[in-house]
């Protein structure tokens, strides 16, 4: 995923070229170079691998039927014809074994939902009784679609009818169809394009993960330090106050998929912060808040420090400002965060913001939805560390533990998310599929470890790995991959000693790692700069001579799991993976 | 009603440009070739246009025309270029009365 342009095809029983157009034609990163198969021939491409569609190597394809053309008892129904249901999923059944044949062949697969066109009424008023309706069956044939396709999970089914929706009238226009075969408008062709575009974002882990809010007429109505908290737009039976608390809403539900918030506003900051305290009709508390910069200073600067107090880049930010001005000075100085055009109504900014596609990802863990809790507790622990001395007299008092377990099949969603969205302490950044990851554990002469990492301050979930391989006696670190919430924790050495351990015990002599830099990574070369590692001849490689431990910090309490259960604190000696 | 038709068939070529290729993106002019020899849209990018300028012209006039007629694919070519697409629309909107 990180080729300059993503090769595709898009695969479908119609003309589907202008959606080919839309991919291409976006600046955005990834760049797509999408190209259509041949028109109508669904069938034929799925079940011949050999086919000459596949040759190009694509790294996605996009699979777009209309049902009555792929579901052979669906078009006697559409005239009213009585099919039994059953036959009717045998056949969804059937495509959806095609379908699952390219799982293999392309990285990721999207197919959109299959919808109808608005003229089709259906039965009318019979048209959701089970086993009757045409409506009611293309969305039970909607489910075993997406129920069958579960079984590859780097296929994807993609919700077609909001596209629908969103074209409105211009979503199906006959004239397309008569003339180019082609079965929607072009504005379906552009939602469709937006929302693959906004998958492609999720999978190569460069989704938005922090969105920074201004207060004044943002959050609230009105300017906290000139009227006071009490006198504040916000909630009650006023239509503006409504939608800013609708809003506030809107801003919290996406924390629950892993997004964080924060808040860059000029104003004084005890009177902002006493207003989000002590105003009653506040949906967002300050415990919601990641982290905020509130005083009469430029906002591209604040962005920028806050968005480093947090540990990430300035490429995962979003910024919210109903002022154009404040937002083109932030465009202008910080072109890698995104900030969109806001709408000048209240009741349009929260559609504004559910509707945006920079939020996607793959896969939703427990520990997304708990990471403003995490930025909650390494809040309190900055300030406990500000009221002891040293960085080790403050280390001993976090009572770590980190708790290691093989990979395996439960831990692996998690795994393969961490690996992807991980960008600094990140010694090769590979980007891997779960499935991918899978079969690369699989080889005996391979090793993968994750760690759950918690202190006295919360639990901050899985959020470390490292990976070895075995060769000619030596190991080789393959992935060393902290999140930065648990960076300068002495998770990094734990997770050598780890690896360490094992090479040692199983007889190896000698331990390296080698570093290969990415425009994010420095701070891993940094870390391992100072880890004890000798640098090895070769460049950005180190190395580390086994007749030697490498020793677990003091400050770490170091525990073993398999299968859920504690074992022992030494590291599992099991050579093969029990995937 | 020229101008005001002229603009329409811009704003479609607009829309047609979103999924065009960079090389094959058609210029916003009266003399820009549409069909023919020298023309380089392919028939789905006709077939688009058509549909865009229809629409367009609908939205701002209230008035549905019908471009793929056979007649309009007659000896004179209305589609030759935008200048004569214009006139070729404006004759079909004095026809048909809102």
């Amino acid at each position: 995923m990180n080729t300059l342009e993503i090769k595709s095809l898009i695969i479908a029983d119609f003309t589907a070229d202008v959606l080919a157009g839309y991919l291409n034609n976006d600046d955005e990163s990834p760049r797509v170079k999408a190209a259509c198969g041949p028109y109508g021939q669904v069938f034929q491409v799925l079940a011949d691998e050999t086919h000459g569609c596949w040759r190009n190597e694509h790294e996605f394809a996009v699979i777009w039927t209309r049902p009555e053309a792929v579901i052979k008892s669906f078009k006697p129904l559409l005239n009213y014809q009585s099919i039994p249901p059953e036959k009717i999923m045998s056949d969804v059944d059937q495509y959806c074994d095609a379908l699952l044949r390219v799982r293999d062949r392309v990285r990721f697969a999207f197919v959109p939902t299959w919808v109808l066109p608005l003229y089709h009424r259906g039965y009318g008023i019979l048209d959701m009784k089970r086993d009757l309706g045409v409506a009611s069956t293309l969305m039970k044939m909607n489910l075993r679609l997406a129920e069958n396709l579960e079984a590859a999970p780097n296929i994807y089914v993609l919700n077609a009818q909001r596209w629908i929706e969103a074209a409105g009238k211009k979503a199906f226009i006959p004239d397309l169809w008569y003339m180019a075969k082609a079965a929607f408008g072009n504005e379906v062709f552009k939602e469709a394009s937006k929302d693959i575009r906004a998958a492609l974002r999720g999978l190569s882990g460069s989704s938005r993960k922090l969105i920074i809010v201004d207060l004044d007429d943002t959050l609230w109505g009105g300017t906290v330090g000139e009227e006071g908290w009490q006198n504040l737009t916000l909630g009650g039976h006023d239509p503006a106050g409504e939608a800013f608390a609708e809003f506030q809403e809107a801003l919290k539900s996406l924390t629950n998929r892993g997004v964080l918030l924060g808040v860059v506003s000029k104003n004084d900051e005890s009177i902002a912060l006493d207003a989000i305290k002590s105003n009653p009709e506040m949906v967002l508390k300050l415990e919601d808040f990641a982290g905020w910069k509130i005083n009469w200073g430029d906002k591209a600067r604040n962005i920028v420090e806050l968005v480093s107090e947090l540990n990430l880049g300035l490429q995962s930010t979003v910024f919210i400002d109903n002022d154009p001005i404040e937002r083109a000075r932030v465009r202008e100085a910080l072109p890698e965060v995104l900030v969109p055009d806001w709408p000048t109504k209240p009741s349009l900014y929260k559609s504004a913001l559910l509707g945006s596609p920079y939020f996607d990802n793959p896969s939703i863990s427990q520990e997304d939805r708990e990471r403003t809790q995490m930025y909650v507790s390494e809040r309190e622990r900055q300030n406990a560390r500000s009221n002891l001395g040293s960085l080790e007299d403050w280390l001993e008092t976090l009572e770590t533990k980190v708790e290691v377990q093989d990979l395996n099949e439960e831990n692996l969603p998690r795994a393969a998310q961490l690996l992807n969205k991980t960008s600094q302490l990140n010694l090769r950044t590979r980007r891997m599929t779960e499935g991918e990851l899978r079969n690369w554990i699989a080889a005996p002469n391979r090793k993968f470890w994750v760690s759950r990492i918690s202190d006295r301050f919360g639990d901050s979930g899985l959020t470390a790995l490292v990976s070895i391989e075995i060769f000619d006696r030596k190991a080789n670190i393959i992935d060393f991959v902290l999140s930065c919430r648990v960076m300068g924790r002495k998770i990094e050495e734990t997770m050598i000693h780890i690896a360490a351990s094992y090479a040692k015990a199983i007889g190896l002599e000698e331990l390296f790692a080698e570093y290969i830099p990415t425009a994010k990574n420095k701070p891993c070369l940094e870390f391992w700069g100072t880890s004890g590692f000798e640098l090895a001849k070769e460049h950005n490689a180190f190395k580390w001579n086994l007749r030697q431990a490498f020793p677990c910090p003091s400050c770490v309490e170091l525990r073993f799991y398999s299968k859920g259960s504690f074992v022992e604190t030494a590291p599992v000696l099991s050579s093969a993976s029990y995937l | 009603m020229n101008e005001g038709i002229i603009e329409a068939i811009f704003d479609a070529l607009e829309e047609v440009n979103e999924h065009l290729p960079n090389h094959w993106k058609i210029e916003k002019s009266t003399q820009t070739l549409l069909t023919g020899e020298s023309s380089r849209l392919d028939s789905l990018t006709i077939v688009n246009l058509i549909v865009a300028i229809e629409q367009r012209i609908e939205e701002k006039y209230g008035v549905m025309i019908n471009l793929a007629s056979s007649e309009a694919f007659s000896d004179q070519n209305p589609f030759r270029d935008v200048g004569t697409l214009a006139e070729h629309i404006s004759s079909l909107m004095g026809a048909v009365k809102p």
